[in-house]
């Protein structure tokens, strides 16, 4: 009997390898979608970083303010320069630079004029031109308003937006310590107008640059959270190759489960079973054929998309991660699970056509809900709810050998889960089919 | 004639206790074919033929009863019967990406065959269907004829003992048909196959079979060779009046003429059982032409399994 199930399932995964349209949705896709998801975030590891910002400051200001921007985003500065800026705010200094300067994550410079910079960013030398006008230190001392220009590509991408948004987080910080300083001596002192005119300017520039340091440490520690989290967990492909790979599995294992249906429909089953086959070796024959067309899928397309990512790419992240024992795992529950869910999909379904149509939506449920299209960590509703999902099992545990650098111990519970998952499924999966007249012809 | 495949008290009914009965609701259903015999089962489309060749071939569970096959109960030794039989099924059950021949080997392999026995055995069946030059192509790109070649061809790779075919020439050309008639013919003839044949068109009846059952709601209502069924409606003549627009009056005065039997209207056709069909004609144009009825078409046709169905049940075969 055994010699009938493989011989079932070697034509089950012929007729699935000899369907085009199956080869387009099952690996032409998918692996397409991955390198263009992985493009469009700037390639395989070249992640969600401001790191390669390039931001060009033009810095017309007498003051310690305009100063400040120098400090914070140009790394290689003169010693005298940052010397002045950890004196005047306590940030940006020579010793805490690594900490709090944004240096580390633009990659800044001085540049001499408006027009130079302007050209730079034309022909693509920088992304972002910072220019800070004349008087912008005074302007916020006096407590007016105190105007930057950012000049940029719209087409740049992601670096420039997230280069932008924190020059204007730095800005609104400057313009909330400027108010402060024009704002609290009248409040915190009765007898501010009594003071001596200098000793009160004085009093007043401590207070915006007290503020503006509190201030700027803590929009600078945020952003660098932001980045840094980003940075360590998404790695585009890392992210989407798995996601993608699964989503697209779950259809072509949906699609084999209802490939027994169209068995039934054209008659190929009920003459398979004339013949000295029972009905438990044409289940497992045909279960077999779509695991194993499965795992086919899955290896292609983990191939491919390490192929892409070093060749195309040009990197050497490991997409799945580098354990070898672990992804094979995490690849072999997966595809059993995703097998078991398309049989029972396909067992309680009418036909072939509506089954089709079901599971078309039903796997797009899935697979949203648990997190193919975008992470949903932070969705409070779906964190729960994507448990239930193969999906969120699967990604979580690629991503955990890949992102994190995990290993099997970090992902077994991972394997479990999905392969009590398919049990589950498949024993539902066969006994909601020995339910069906049509299957049991009973 | 040794019986070779026995229906003993066999009935189906799908949903029991309360269902429907496919099979044998009025009465149990047995049957001896004898091996070496072509025997039809002939029958209204739903009349229970499929049925039966499912109940003997193991798909369908019978609800009470048994079928004995060369000796071996399909309820006690499925596998054993389904080793004696060839099944052609109504439907092209084939799979249209793999070739003729790749699809005779993968049946082939689910009867056991392999190796050397397996290629010679699809080479021989591929020359018995005349497909060896096209043996590599895919049944996709076949004609509708060359498919149910190949579907006959899948019932033979285990060199049955007996064959089932399911109604198999329904929708193809009349060469086509020509050509599988030919081919049955054969593998009885020259090969021993004993033939379990359905069909609903009489012809196909008439020209193949040693006997012949009529099968109507589940029950064997009929049973003999040709002769023996034509007997059983004497020497009547089926005469046959296209009459789009007849009336039941007229209908009424056809058939109180003298000869006449019986009489139906089935669509504006005017069917009269009649001994000595060519007596009535000028007494039944002329009751039409009173009535200013157009005659478009007229047919006499002598004893035939058509007759016996209609004697039998009052209804045309293809009702």
């Amino acid at each position: 009997m055994l010699r009938r199930i493989l011989e079932i399932s070697r034509v089950d995964i012929y007729n699935t390898f000899t369907d085009r349209a199956a080869i387009m949705i099952n690996i032409a896709v998918p692996l397409a979608i991955s390198i263009i998801i992985g493009a469009a975030l700037g390639g395989g590891s070249s992640d969600i970083s401001i790191q390669d910002a390039s931001v060009g400051i033009v810095n017309q200001d007498d003051g310690n303010f305009g100063a400040m921007y120098t400090c914070l985003m140009v790394q290689d500065l003169d010693p005298a320069i940052r010397d002045t800026c950890a004196t005047g705010f306590g940030v940006g200094g020579e010793d805490d630079a690594g900490d709090s300067g944004l240096s580390e994550f633009i990659d800044g410079e001085i540049v001499s004029n408006i027009i130079r910079g302007r050209q730079m960013v034309d022909e693509g030398e920088l992304d972002v031109l910072l220019i800070i006008p004349r008087d912008y230190s005074d302007a916020i001392f006096t407590g007016e308003q105190a105007e930057l220009e950012v000049y940029y590509n719209p087409g740049s991408g992601v670096p420039v937006d997230v280069a932008r948004t924190i020059i204007q987080g730095i800005a609104d910080r400057m313009n909330t310590s400027a108010l402060a300083g024009a704002v609290i001596p009248e409040y915190v002192s009765d007898n501010f107008d009594d003071i001596p005119a200098e000793q009160q300017f004085n009093l007043i520039g401590r207070i915006q640059q007290e503020t503006f340091t509190r201030n700027a440490q803590e929009v600078i520690a945020l952003e660098r959270k932001d980045i840094e989290g980003e940075a360590e967990e998404f790695v585009a492909l890392q992210y989407f190759a798995p996601s993608m790979a699964i989503f697209f599995m779950t259809f072509g294992m949906a699609a084999g489960a209802i490939s027994i249906l169209e068995d039934m429909r054209d008659w190929t089953m009920q003459r398979i079973i004339t013949t000295p086959t029972t009905r438990p070796a044409y289940m497992a024959g045909k279960t077999g054929g779509t695991y194993i067309s499965g795992l086919f899928q899955m290896g292609i397309l983990i191939a491919a998309t390490l192929l892409v990512n070093r060749f195309i790419f040009n990197d050497d992240v490991a997409v799945w991660g580098s354990d070898i024992a672990a992804i094979v795992l995490l690849v072999l529950s997966v595809v059993a699970a995703a097998t078991g869910l398309g049989m029972v999909i396909a067992s309680l379904g009418r036909n072939s056509q509506q089954v089709q149509s079901v599971s078309t939506i039903l796997l797009i449920t899935l697979a949203t809900v648990g997190g193919t299209f975008i992470p949903v960590d932070d969705v409070a509703v779906i964190n729960q709810l994507r448990k239930l999902t193969l999906n969120h099992w699967a990604i979580d545990g690629f991503t955990e050998l890949s992102m994190r650098n995990g290993s099997l111990p970090d992902v077994i519970d991972n394997i479990a889960i999905l392969f009590v998952m398919a049990a589950i499924t498949l024993g539902v999966a066969i006994y909601l089919f020995n339910q069906r007249e049509d299957f049991k012809g009973a | 004639m040794t019986g070779f495949a026995e229906l003993k008290d066999l009935r189906k009914q799908y949903n029991p206790p309360d269902g429907p009965y496919a099979v044998g609701k009025d009465g149990a259903v047995n049957l001896t074919i004898h091996k070496g015999e072509i025997f039809s089962l002939l029958g209204p489309n739903g009349a229970g033929k499929s049925t039966i060749i499912n109940m003997m071939s193991g798909l369908l569970t019978p609800t009470a009863g048994d079928v004995i096959i060369g000796g071996y109960s399909i309820r006690q030794n499925p596998l054993e019967v389904k080793c004696l039989i060839g099944v052609v099924p109504q439907d092209l059950a084939l799979y249209p990406r793999l070739s003729a021949r790749q699809n005779l080997e993968f049946f082939g392999k689910l009867y056991g065959l392999r190796g050397k026995d397996l290629k010679q055995r699809s080479d021989e069946i591929l020359e018995l269907i005349s497909l060896t030059d096209r043996a590599n192509d895919k049944i996709g790109e076949y004609s509708g004829g060359m498919k149910r070649r190949v579907n006959i061809g899948v019932g033979l790779m285990n060199h049955p003992q007996m064959l089932f075919l399911d109604e198999p020439t329904v929708g193809i050309d009349p060469q086509s048909r020509r050509a599988i008639l030919d081919t049955v013919k054969i593998l009885n003839k020259e090969h021993g196959i004993t033939i379990l044949y359905t069909t609903h068109y009489m012809e196909e009846a008439q020209e193949l079979s040693d006997r012949i059952g009529i099968i109507d709601h589940g029950q064997i209502i009929a049973l003999g060779t040709l002769d023996e069924l034509t007997e059983t409606v004497g020497q009547y003549d089926t005469v046959s009046l296209l009459v789009p627009q007849a009336t039941p009056e007229v209908v009424q005065q056809l058939n109180d003429l003298p000869n006449v039997e019986r009489s139906e209207n089935v669509n504006g056709e005017i069917r009269l059982i009649a001994t000595q069909g060519r007596t009535v004609l000028p007494e039944a144009i002329r009751i039409l032409n009173e009535a200013g009825l157009t005659l478009n078409a007229l047919e006499i046709q002598e004893p035939n399994l058509e007759a016996v169905f209609l004697h039998l049940t009052g209804r045309a075969l293809r009702d």
